[in-house]
């Protein structure tokens, strides 16, 4: 196929992927799909080595070719995530709770697409051909999942873009942890220096607020429903949870050390904090910000489930159990067996040849899908309310 | 044929431009465009309401504590196609309604409320011999489709707190001069939920017109000690 040389080209192609996808376009007959840029408080580079310079209109503005490869790596990786995750959510509509629940995952995956949108219109706009091919390619990989069931080829770019989204509890605790990650690096963006990137930040954060508040919301009316089993809502919180730990990247990273030298992606606290900040670890000072969110928000899921009486609590999983990037990255021999920073979900170390069979046991089995099955078939399984 | 109260500006794409640039606001946007990246800017607002902006979260949370169960009973009991009991059920909340209404009125409002297109309100018009107040059918409206903001002395009086005389004016009754001065608010929520800052907006499950509407109810209501 040849590159999209106009946007609306991209656009074809992009109504080819829904179709491809299986999205059923009536669903979205009101949409208006459009590039949104809202102004920043400041037209000043905000942090860095440009601090104080005018931030950049166009990408011959950047000062460097290396400025503006890190600025097409970070969009491409924004992009991905936003068209992977309507892959991910959109058989769905089929199991839909209540109508409400209907249009907020409508509207969920309408905005991700108009996020997906956004960056590939940033990329069109401004990247010239290279930019061309990489918005052409958002629209060529596909979610592991689904690419496993159509036989195509390329997955999504970040691991928890490629697991499945089976119910609707995998729909509400991937929008309370995944697009809360989301939350982050879109805010982590918005104080960037590159303003066609940072004037699309916040038009798309007030969109997450909704998907967030749909993510926290879901989980407090199961919470108070109290027909889906403790242990069983807790191995949702070991599937995405984990992941969501590792969209951060790696500590001690070089290229978030980067970026924020060139003042393109900053802290998510940067209006806030005005300490320096310790460059080498970026990526653990905004993953510790999510955690500590985590951590709020679950204990408001256990006072609800305490509230509705219910004995059990949902238990945060550690920073270190179960990761795939950074320093408590589990190490693995060549032949893929766990040999080193093994813990349990708590953060106790324990012997690495306990450890697959351990993760085993926290994943949802056949037998707990059963179960699930005949919970949802009751439909009472979540709470009309959440107060 | 339903009066089309929907000016200019806010009437609903149609199903082709909806994803097609030619036909909205990137119209045009060539790679060699001069200003590339302009492809829609959110609108100006002034300055009251900017205030008013910082203060939606507080506003709309107090909002949520007085009407807590009450807002989500309703919108998850809502269903398609929306029957005369679901309708009976939404005009209840925040009821000015001391008795269910009659089954005509409710079954004439339930079937205007299917015709109702967003962000056109006019169709409400079909529901004016049931002889139901502004307030309520736009209750009944606002679950079935939450784009669609309620609209009550409350509302109107924070309005008019924010916006001043250029507010639209409340008319309790169900005709065509209510109705379009409700399809002005409409219009103006519109505005609004483009201008306001992410900074602003609470992470709920909210439509944001939702939001702009709760936080405008407090600000109107009387017991209210925040001032914007």
């Amino acid at each position: 196929m040849s590159i999209p040389n106009r946007w609306e080209e991209w656009v074809s192609e992009f109504e080819a992927w829904r179709n491809e996808i299986g999205f059923d376009d009536n669903l979205i007959q009101d949409y208006k799909f459009e590039a949104k840029y809202a102004p920043l408080d400041s037209d000043l580079i905000e942090f860095g080595d440009y601090k104080g310079q005018k931030k950049w209109k166009m990408t011959r503005d950047v000062p460097d070719q290396r400025i503006r490869d890190s600025l097409l790596h970070l969009i491409v990786y924004q992009g991905d995530t936003e068209f992977a995750s309507v892959e991910q959510q959109r058989h769905l509509v089929k199991t839909a709770p209540t109508d409400y629940d209907l249009k907020s995952l409508i509207r969920v995956m309408s905005e991700e697409m108009r996020h997906g949108w956004q960056m590939c219109h940033v990329m069109m706009q401004n990247f010239g051909r290279t930019g061309a091919i990489e918005a052409q390619k958002q629209l060529k990989r596909r979610s592991l999942g689904m690419q496993e069931r159509s036989g195509k080829s390329g997955a999504r770019l970040l691991g928890s873009f490629n697991v499945d989204c089976d119910d609707w509890i995998d729909f509400f605790t991937f929008t309370q942890f995944i697009d809360r990650d989301g939350k982050f690096q879109l805010k982590m963006l918005s104080h960037g220096a590159y303003l066609p990137l940072s004037e699309s930040m916040g038009p798309m954060l007030k969109e997450e607020a909704f998907h967030m508040g749909t993510g926290n919301n879901g989980l407090l009316r199961i919470g108070k429903a109290r027909k889906i089993p403790v242990p069983l809502l807790q191995k949702y919180f070991y599937k995405w949870v984990p992941t969501g730990y590792d969209l951060f990247g790696g500590d001690n990273s070089s290229t978030a050390e980067w970026a924020y030298v060139w003042g393109v992606k900053g802290r998510p606290d940067e209006w806030t904090e005005k300490s320096d900040p310790d460059k080498r670890e970026l990526n653990d000072y905004s993953r510790t910000c999510y955690h500590n969110e985590l951590k709020e928000l679950t204990d408001q899921l256990n006072k609800k489930i305490e509230e509705a009486g219910g004995d059990e609590r949902i238990h945060l999983p550690d920073m270190k159990f179960n990761r795939a990037i950074g320093k408590y990255a589990v190490k693995r021999d060549e032949a893929g067996r766990p040999v080193a920073n093994t813990t349990d979900a708590y953060g106790v170390p324990m012997a690495p040849e306990k450890f697959d069979p351990y993760v085993r046991s926290l994943a949802l089995t056949a037998q707990d899908k059963q179960q699930l099955a005949k919970i949802f078939a009751d439909g009472d399984w979540i709470a009309p309310t959440r107060f | 044929m339903p009066l089309r109260l929907a000016g200019r500006g806010v009437s609903r794409p149609s199903r082709k431009s909806s994803s097609s640039p030619s036909s909205s606001r990137t119209r045009g946007h060539s790679r060699r465009s001069k200003t590339p990246w302009i492809a829609s800017r959110p609108p100006k607002v002034e300055e009251p309401v900017l205030r008013f902006f910082a203060h939606v979260p507080a506003l709309f949370s107090m909002c949520l504590l007085a009407e807590k169960n009450d807002y989500e009973e309703v919108i998850y009991l809502m269903d398609r196609p929306v029957t005369p009991g679901m309708v009976a059920r939404a005009i209840s909340f925040r009821g000015d309604a001391k008795k269910r209404p009659d089954d005509h009125a409710l079954a004439l409002l339930a079937s205007a409320i299917q015709k109702a297109r967003y962000p056109d309100p006019g169709p409400l018009l079909l529901a004016s011999r049931s002889k139901l107040p502004l307030s309520a059918a736009v209750r009944a409206l606002h679950f079935a489709n939450p784009a669609f903001p309620l609209w009550d002395q409350g509302v109107a009086r924070g309005l008019r707190e924010v916006a001043g005389k250029q507010a639209p004016r409340f008319r309790a009754r169900l005709d065509r001069q209510g109705l379009a001065e409700y399809a002005r608010f409409v219009r103006l929520i519109v505005k609004w939920r483009e201008a306001i800052s992410f900074k602003h907006v609470p992470e709920e499950p909210y439509f944001l017109a939702r939001i702009i509407e709760g936080a405008l109810a407090v600000r109107g209501s009387r017991g209210s000690k925040v001032r914007t």
